[in-house]
């Protein structure tokens, strides 16, 4: 019987960029260069990212996962040879779904497929189970930019913004940190918000970030290349439209839970001293249920976008038929 | 057991909590835990840089407060800040194998000894059933001075 190839941390740092703070990767069980790859990452309360929300039962950010998932992806196309060791990024995720809650303590089983890599973009699909249930899964695609200049100019834009870039922004709102506070459970290190320029609450918010050479993940993504990791801008946002229904009186500084992520686009980098403004709607809010989606400009371009679903897990229960 | 709980009882928080979770626990006898070993934390990437392992101290200060917890979940009520319980001693420290990342690493506190004033107990570390440390923990209990 042929061993199972496997790869431990040593080996899957030779061949992708992420370290520490930013690995959640602990090990990769199996793999087929170009095809598949398995693997898990353990859950432990000694990890950075559990102190930055008020709570007495912490969890696994949703985005953690997207990013451990998408950094078990990079595995199948980068234990082949030839690209070994090279920067990617993230650049789309579709059909990001959530199931259940994860909390520390609990090991995270994934598996990645490479549905198509060409000209230095892949896509694929990948699942996370804890235990037998399904935890988590999506549908990504990430860029090797290395290759992908050679082939290309610039990444592909899309048409979806519907804002006009040469608008002005100004102040229109004195919404400080502290107000941020009052309405999010959100603290250091894991509060991606700075000021708020506009805001209406259950409609619209209007959110800014700025991003300092003097955070966690800079100096090692990437050395010499700092950029914001795609999940912290996915995180930003997210936090940006929970704003939009948490600014509410009644819902103030409830807990939240994300359960669906879909058409995430990142189309520019973003490096330190640049300002992201966010710009969250809701579109729908009734039974703790909120759905709504987020654009954002970075240096007047385009940056992120996404569509997002969040639960209040305290108020959806008030609707649900009780067992007698 | 939820994380909190643990949190709270043993009056500790991060980056000093080194448990994540309890299988079994019995006050003053005896208690199963575990901790998840996950390369994103911070004593990891110094600790080889090359190849990362998990400080033997760092073990044992796991194995303190899998000790501690049994004998302080009696008295948890008191949430003052003085500390009832001191470490008096640490004897028989044997590593027998290197733990790496990405393993679950059990621990099993059995307080063999509890009179005086003085909690004796023996702690084994375990990875897949195989015993990688051990060691006798004794912990002076201030309240019963």
């Amino acid at each position: 019987m042929l061993d199972k190839k496997k790869l431990d941390i040593p080996k899957i740092m030779a061949c992708q960029q992420n370290r520490y703070p930013m690995l959640f990767l602990d090990s990769v069980t199996d793999y087929e260069p170009n095809k598949f790859a398995k693997g898990f990452k353990l859950f432990s309360y000694n990890e950075w990212y559990f102190h930055g929300y008020e709570t007495n039962s912490p969890k696994v950010w949703n985005v953690i996962q997207i990013e451990a998932m998408s950094q078990l992806f990079l595995m199948t196309f980068l234990t082949n040879d030839k690209y070994s060791g090279q920067i990617a990024v993230s650049n789309k995720f579709k059909n990001v779904n959530f199931f259940r809650k994860i909390i520390p303590g609990e090991k995270l089983e994934m598996i990645a497929f490479l549905n198509s890599f060409k000209n230095g973009i892949a896509s694929g699909k990948v699942e996370g189970y804890v235990g037998e249930h399904l935890a988590c899964s999506m549908e990504c695609t990430i860029v090797l930019p290395e290759i992908f200049s050679k082939n290309q100019g610039l990444l592909p834009k899309s048409s979806k913004c519907n804002f006009k870039k040469e608008m002005i922004y100004e102040k229109k709102v004195e919404f400080g940190i502290d107000q941020i506070k009052n309405c999010l459970l959100n603290k250091y290190p894991w509060l991606f918000i700075d000021d708020v320029w506009d805001i209406d609450p259950g409609k619209s918010v209007h959110a800014v970030k700025n991003f300092t050479y003097n955070e966690s993940y800079f100096p090692t993504h990437f050395p010499g290349d700092p950029s914001v990791p795609g999940f912290i801008q996915i995180e930003c946002c997210i936090q940006s439209f929970l704003l939009s229904f948490l600014s509410l009186d009644e819902y103030k500084r409830s807990e939240t839970a994300d359960r669906l992520i879909h058409k995430v686009q990142i189309q520019n980098k973003i490096v330190p001293g640049d300002t992201l403004h966010m710009f969250s709607k809701l579109d729908k809010f009734s039974r703790g249920v909120a759905k709504g989606s987020v654009n954002s400009i970075v240096n007047g371009k385009e940056a992120v976008s996404l569509d997002v679903t969040v639960v209040i897990p305290e108020e959806l229960k008030k609707f649900k038929p009780s067992k007698k | 057991m939820k994380i909190s709980e643990i949190s709270s009882i043993l009056n500790r928080d991060y980056p000093m909590l080194l448990l994540d979770g309890v299988t079994m626990i019995e006050p003053n006898k005896k208690c199963f835990a575990f901790k998840n070993l996950t390369y994103n934390e911070w004593f990891f990437p110094q600790h080889f840089p090359k190849k990362p392992v998990m400080p033997g101290t760092i073990q044992i200060e796991a194995f303190s407060q899998a000790v501690a917890l049994p004998l302080l979940m009696t008295n948890n009520t008191s949430q003052d800040s003085n500390i009832p319980i001191l470490l008096a001693g640490i004897d028989k420290v044997r590593f027998f194998k290197p733990v790496f990342p990405g393993s679950r690493f059990e621990i099993h506190s059995e307080v063999k000894r509890l009179d005086l004033g003085i909690a004796i107990s023996k702690v084994t570390g375990t990875i897949q059933n195989e015993i990688v440390s051990e060691c006798i923990i004794t912990y002076k209990m201030q309240s019963l001075k």
